[in-house]
């Protein structure tokens, strides 16, 4: 593939994720408070990390610091969206612990191995896992109450399947990362899948918050 | 430079993965509907099972009434009538004979009130068109001063123009005729007191008297045992109108309380 399509792929990736930002200002009365902030954080630091990379890496700079501090953050909201979405005190309690423990490991690890400017595998395999884990949860949860009467027409339904494509992708390609980065042109293509993974993402998730509109 | 292999191995990977995760979603989502239409088709069910329940009940009361309106024609005003037809022949007999005068009418002025009292009385059973005209507590007090050596106090509060519509009126008058009457059957009161009033968005109306009375599970039992129709009337009326009943007792008197959420 050409380093020019793969450009305009990245390109598109990247501007994809306005889609969704634009359609959170539409139901910014529809969506408690709560919710429409922990939605607007997820996308924010979405499309910051990927405007910045975008931005960092045409001047050929490390970009490894803004990825690793937005896996980070970005978790930590997710975890805030499926706290908000559960409303059982044990599970809101073991996730509190459990993405409290991470982000702890997570910034020692980085700071311990002096990894701030490198990618580390393992801490990008619990990114991908732990969003990944909680969304299916939820769709657990959904499938045990069935308290949903349409499930098509349920925006947190599509925002869920987003964060369980997107995260589902990831979580396999940081599997693969340790050998990727041995071969950077395999690494290529990885990071295209990331790419229309992120597509994907944005469309569910745009989806997802068009239909609170209507709610 | 990758090999060729490994690209390969690597697109089947991700496509298995990628594949899997949409399977998951798409077998959730159709697991998930197909669940959640049988539910749907369970609770359908149980509608119309109850549906069908409340409409035999009411059916069965609506025979009730129709068979205690021919009890009242044929026991009651059937006998007076027939009275009267012998006393008319006795008359044309005394009238023949010359032995007809003033005195021979003294009792039948009474003998035709009461005549009177009764076709009103089938004819209050026939319709409840006097609680639309009078309000639902003026029915009650004027049925409760028919009622021979019991005393009786009714007290209301309620604004029932704006409160009550045709169907409550009707409906909670005949609840409270056929709880007023379970009462002066089986309960043995010697007086009444019957409030009506508005509380937390509903109408409320409490019935105390000095009887025997009941608690909520000795009527949950009676109702069960019972063959009659007066208390599943009650409850299918109250089911009709959304309301609650219950019963109590404090201090030796005895209380029931309806309570129906405005519409």
């Amino acid at each position: 593939m050409s380093n020019q399509v793969f450009r305009w792929i990245n390109e598109i990736g990247i501007l994809s994720g306005f889609v969704p930002f634009m359609a959170l200002f539409f139901v910014i009365k529809k969506v408690h408070h709560y919710m429409w902030w922990t939605l607007f954080c997820i996308l924010l630091t979405w499309l910051l990390s990927d405007c910045l990379t975008w931005f960092f890496a045409r001047k050929s700079m490390n970009t490894y610091i803004i990825y690793n501090c937005y896996a980070i953050i970005s978790t930590c909201f997710y975890a805030l969206l499926f706290y908000d979405l559960n409303q059982s005190r044990p599970f809101r309690k073991v996730l509190l612990v459990v993405f409290g423990v991470y982000v702890i490991f997570s910034v020692w690890y980085i700071s311990a191995s002096h990894s701030w400017f490198k990618p580390v595998p393992i801490i990008d395999i619990f990114t991908g896992l732990l969003p990944l884990i909680l969304s299916l949860l939820f769709f657990y949860e959904l499938f045990k109450s069935l308290r949903v009467p349409n499930l098509l027409k349920y925006p947190y339904y599509w925002i869920n399947s987003a964060v369980m494509v997107h995260f589902g992708v990831t979580f396999f390609a940081y599997i693969f990362m340790e050998i990727l980065y041995q071969k950077e042109d395999l690494f290529q293509y990885i990071y295209l899948i990331i790419i229309i993974s992120n597509i994907v993402y944005n469309i569910l998730f745009a989806r997802g918050l068009w239909l609170m509109k209507r709610t | 430079m990758v090999n060729e292999t490994d690209i390969i191995l690597f697109i089947v990977v991700g496509s298995v993965v990628v594949l899997l995760l949409i399977a998951t979603i798409v077998v959730f989502t159709a697991t998930y509907n197909k669940l959640l239409f049988s539910k749907e088709s369970v609770h359908n069910l149980a509608l119309k099972s109850k549906e069908l329940e409340l409409l035999k009940s009411t059916i069965d009361a609506q025979e009730s009434e129709r068979e205690k309106i021919a009890l009242n024609l044929h026991d009651e005003v059937g006998p007076l009538l027939s009275s009267v037809k012998f006393k008319l022949a006795k008359y044309k007999r005394d009238f023949k004979s010359g032995k007809l005068n003033e005195d021979s009418f003294a009792e039948d002025s009474d003998f035709i009130d009461l005549i009177i009292q009764n076709v009103r009385g089938v004819s209050h059973d026939l319709s409840s068109q006097h609680v639309v005209k009078f309000g639902l507590a003026k029915a009650i007090e004027t049925f409760a001063s028919g009622i021979n050596g019991i005393q009786c106090l009714v007290v209301s509060e309620l604004d029932e123009e704006k409160r009550l519509n045709k169907t409550m009126s009707r409906n909670l008058y005949c609840v409270l005729l056929e709880l007023i009457n379970n009462s002066i059957k089986h309960d043995n009161p010697s007086w009444f007191e019957i409030e009506f009033f508005e509380e937390d968005g509903s109408i409320k109306i409490r019935i105390n008297h000095d009887g025997v009375g009941l608690t909520s599970e000795s009527f949950e039992s009676y109702e069960a045992e019972s063959t009659g129709l007066g208390l599943s009337s009650i409850k299918t009326r109250l089911v009709l109108l959304g309301g609650t009943l219950s019963f109590s007792k404090i201090n030796e008197m005895a209380n029931t309380e309806i309570v129906v959420p405005y519409d």
